[in-house]
């Protein structure tokens, strides 16, 4: 393989197809075959350059037509360490980069210390040759690295993505991603609680996000061409039976894709069905990656439940104020106060299991108080609603039959409700 | 309101771990949270308990990580009484202040009462390591006994100590190897099997299983057994002084039987040698005064290489005071483990004995100077690996092939 390209255009490719192998997941990988994991595949075609990279959660892909500034002298296939290589590329800023890969006249076949001879075959990881790299530009750089065989390497075929499940515009896609990710934990090996729910209800596609005490809904408005054999629509014959199904793709790895896809165009996935994976694409990258498995889907409760439940307005509140007097509370108890909604106002107390520590109390000016109430709510709850509000008033509702959720609106920010669990603390009892 | 039943689980980290995973795994419907008491504020702790979840009717939660402070205490007991009924605490003293032998503490023994008043709360106590006291030997032999009995295995007391001495006295080790032997186990499980089947973890324990193989010249497995002992971790000089061991116990079995002893008389007496010097096992003097004489020898030893040898005397440790006065310390750091090993050096002298018997003249003498001739090729051995360490492999097949008497 022999190519010549612009470092900038190749910077991005290289950026959305090696991020699989660039990947945390990756990068930590101690397998015998992470010098496979950790690597990027390039594939020289005359039409143009492909790169690829493949772990276990996550597949990435991304094409480079070829057209002026780009010559494949030779078409070819390698495998190179996707980090080293993305670093010596990203330094070369400006410059035009020349590929160029050496052959061994024998393939070197690399014996990790845990790599086993089994049957007499050789299982190894086989260095093919070595990569030349070269640099043209203000600065002249060359280097090389290890080729490894590419047929070893694992792939993807992207070209058997099922029809599409959903399309939604990127922007929205970030947008939902910053709203639902403030209520999912940092990290669930089972990928519920870490996850972000795609479901839909009542023909509206929700993006929602749950840790079992709290739930962030976003309904994109952008979403279109859903796939009803997906998301049953309600007079569907097969509705009620597969009603609440969803999609439940990890956070983090939904992030990324987020992020290397930027805000434009549209994002479309396709989910496997029964196979656990899905395929997200645009028109420049492709990536699959895992999916909560069906009992990590059981495990949350359909969001139709609680949109379903009625909710009456307790009050509006402004924001500033309201994070204002959390901050004051929660140098006592950062985990949980009372609030007692009453006479146009709400005053919080905090009280602390720590010994020697006095109740705080604050109070605010609240608008429209509906009915006088007293709960107690988690202030971590609360923080993370007015850190993703825009604008300056909340509404604040509670179920009409009790008042063990509070859900929180944001009046500017229609698509986004916010909902926490109350919490039964008994030392705000004797408060009642 | 009264208050929930909770669990309290104590004692081994892995066994308490096995219990609580299988708890988890056969709850249903019900939200599971885990938190650290070690990173987890008592806010913390009661906001988790008291917020229920959204979609899960009831929830499990496991606090781990008990500190040992009286507010933390006090605090779980009034969490225990005021937590909601939909909630189900599980605590977990995984920093085992409970089960703590050596600084037993009244505060939690009140605890763990307090816990036992509460109508359907449950104990489960796993204990911890078993000591190395002959008082505790007689536990694990039950323990062993008990644990083949459950798995439908029965196990007789000598069989079931000297399992207990190949794999240690970690109740979890014990309790796995116990579970893993009684997948391929006969219905009444016997030394030989143990000794065939069981993973050492001790010394003593190699010893036993290298020493069979080569009392019954099964050389070349006790050489593919020595590089399998160095591929787990097992450093050459701990199997060279296991092999040299050997070597030494079976010229005091020949020595003690050219004396006239009887088998019995001779197990008995190679089970208190150890690893005295000569003059001190040789000698007719009590225990008490063998252990005196012995630490003697120890501080001779300091004294002189201080004084003559140049060493700084802060570099030698200290005798350990229960060393030299507590009876079961000085049994167990100087006497043999178990009685089979014994036994064995016994029968191997017995063998050589049968193949001397008739065809040479003084036979018995003969016999003698064969271990003679053993001890100090294998004590070559020693030397050559100690002070050239290239060629450990070699010297190491060579001393087993002495040992089993295939090679003078």
């Amino acid at each position: 393989m022999k190519i010549v390209i612009d470092q900038d255009r190749f910077i991005e490719a290289i950026k959305r197809g090696a991020a699989a192998a660039l990947s945390d997941e990756a990068q930590a990988d101690s397998s015998n075959v992470s010098r496979l994991i950790q690597s990027v595949k390039l594939t020289a075609e005359s039409s143009a350059i492909t790169v690829e990279s493949t772990t276990d959660l996550m597949a990435s892909r991304a094409n480079v037509k070829v057209s002026s500034g780009i010559i494949v002298k030779e078409e070819g296939v390698i495998a190179v360490p996707a980090k080293e290589f993305f670093e010596w590329l990203d330094k070369q800023k400006g410059s035009c980069i020349g590929i160029e890969l050496k052959k061994l006249d024998t393939p070197e076949v690399i014996r990790d210390a845990d790599i086993q001879e089994q049957g007499g075959n050789t299982h190894g990881i086989r260095k093919i040759g070595n990569v030349a790299l070269l640099a043209k530009g203000a600065v002249a750089a060359k280097w090389q690295l290890p080729c490894y065989d590419p047929e070893q390497m694992p792939s993807v075929d992207f070209s058997e993505k099922p029809d599409a499940s959903f399309t939604i515009s990127a922007k929205e896609l970030a947008n939902g991603l910053s709203h639902t990710e403030i209520a999912t934990r940092d990290k669930d090996l089972e990928h519920v609680l870490d996850s972000i729910i795609f479901e839909t209800t009542d023909d509206v596609v929700y993006m929602a996000a749950t840790d079992t005490v709290r739930c962030a809904l976003f309904s994109p408005s952008t979403i279109k061409n859903v796939n009803a054999k997906l998301f049953p629509a309600p007079n569907d014959e097969q509705a009620a039976e597969l009603a609440g199904r969803k999609i439940m793709v990890p956070c983090s790895l939904l992030k990324t894709i987020s992020k290397l896809i930027g805000q434009e165009g549209d994002v479309t996935f396709h989910y496997v069905e029964g196979k656990d994976r899905v395929f997200v694409s645009n028109s420049k990258s492709e990536y699959r990656v895992v999916t909560t498995n069906e009992q990590g889907m059981a495990k949350v409760p359909s969001i139709t439940r609680l949109l379903a439940t009625d909710f009456k307005k307790i009050c509006s509140i402004n924001k500033n104020n309201l994070s204002t007097i959390l901050s004051i509370i929660s140098s006592v108890n950062p985990e949980s106060a009372q609030f007692t909604f009453a006479n146009g106002k709400v005053m919080a107390r905090a009280k602390s299991e720590r010994a020697g520590l006095d109740p705080s109390d604050a109070a605010t000016e609240i608008d429209g108080l509906s009915e006088s109430f007293r709960a107690v709510y988690n202030i971590k709850h609360l923080f993370a609603a007015i850190k993703i509000a825009t604008s300056d008033v909340l509404e604040l509702s509670i179920p009409k039959r009790n008042a063990l959720l509070l859900r929180v609106i944001d009046p500017s920010d229609s698509n986004f409700f916010y909902y926490s669990r109350a919490v039964q603390n008994p030392i705000y009892e004797e408060e009642a | 309101m009264s208050p929930n039943p909770v669990m309290l689980f104590a004692g081994d980290e892995t066994l308490c771990r096995r219990d609580i995973n299988k708890i988890k795994a056969c709850v249903y419907d019900v939200w599971w949270q885990e938190l650290s008491a070690d990173e987890s504020s008592e806010d913390a702790i009661r906001t988790a308990c008291g917020s229920g979840s959204i979609g899960f009717e009831n929830s499990v939660i496991l606090i781990k990580d008990l500190p040992n402070r009286k507010h933390f205490r006090e605090f779980l007991l009034n969490l225990i009484n005021t937590t909601p009924s939909y909630v189900r605490l599980i605590l977990w003293d995984s920093h085992n202040y409970i089960k703590d032998t050596s600084h037993p503490l009244v505060a939690w023994k009140e605890f763990v009462k307090s816990i036992n008043s509460i109508k359907g709360s449950r104990i489960i106590d796993h204990g911890l390591d078993f000591g190395n006291k002959w008082a505790d030997k007689k536990v694990i032999v039950q323990f062993v006994v008990d644990a083949f009995e459950k798995n439908g295995h029965s196990i007789s007391s000598d069989s079931a100590l000297l399992f207990a001495d190949l794999v240690g006295n970690n109740r979890a080790m014990l309790l796995t190897e116990v579970e893993k032997l009684c997948i391929i186990a006969p219905k009444t499980v016997s030394n030989s099997f143990v000794l065939d089947n069981t993973f050492p973890s001790s010394q003593e324990a190699i010893l036993y299983k290298i020493g069979e193989l080569i009392d019954n010249r099964k050389t070349a497995e006790a050489v593919h057994k020595l590089k399998e002992f160095q591929d787990h971790g097992v450093f050459y000089g701990v199997i060279v002084d296991v092999l040299v061991r050997k070597a030494r116990l079976q010229l005091a079995a020949s020595h003690l039987w050219l004396q006239g002893l009887s088998d019995p008389e001779i197990s008995n007496t190679l089970i208190q040698m150890g690893r005295f010097p000569s003059k001190v096992w040789h000698s007719s003097m009590s225990q008490g005064e063998k252990m005196v004489k012995a630490s003697e020898a120890a501080e001779n030893v300091k004294e002189y290489m201080s004084k003559h040898g140049g060493m700084p005397v802060g570099y030698f440790g200290e005798l350990s005071s229960e060393c030299k006065t507590s009876k079961d310390g000085y049994i167990y750091a100087e006497a043999l483990p178990h009685k089979i090993v014994a036994d064995k050096a016994v029968e191997f002298v017995h063998r050589v004995e049968f193949a001397y018997k008739g065809k040479v003249q003084d036979y018995k003498r003969q016999v003698f100077y064969r271990f003679i001739r053993i001890y100090l090729s294998v004590m070559d051995s020693m030397k050559k690996i100690r002070y050239d360490n290239t060629q450990v492999d070699e010297e190491l097949s060579r001393m087993v092939f002495v040992l089993s008497g295939v090679m003078k």
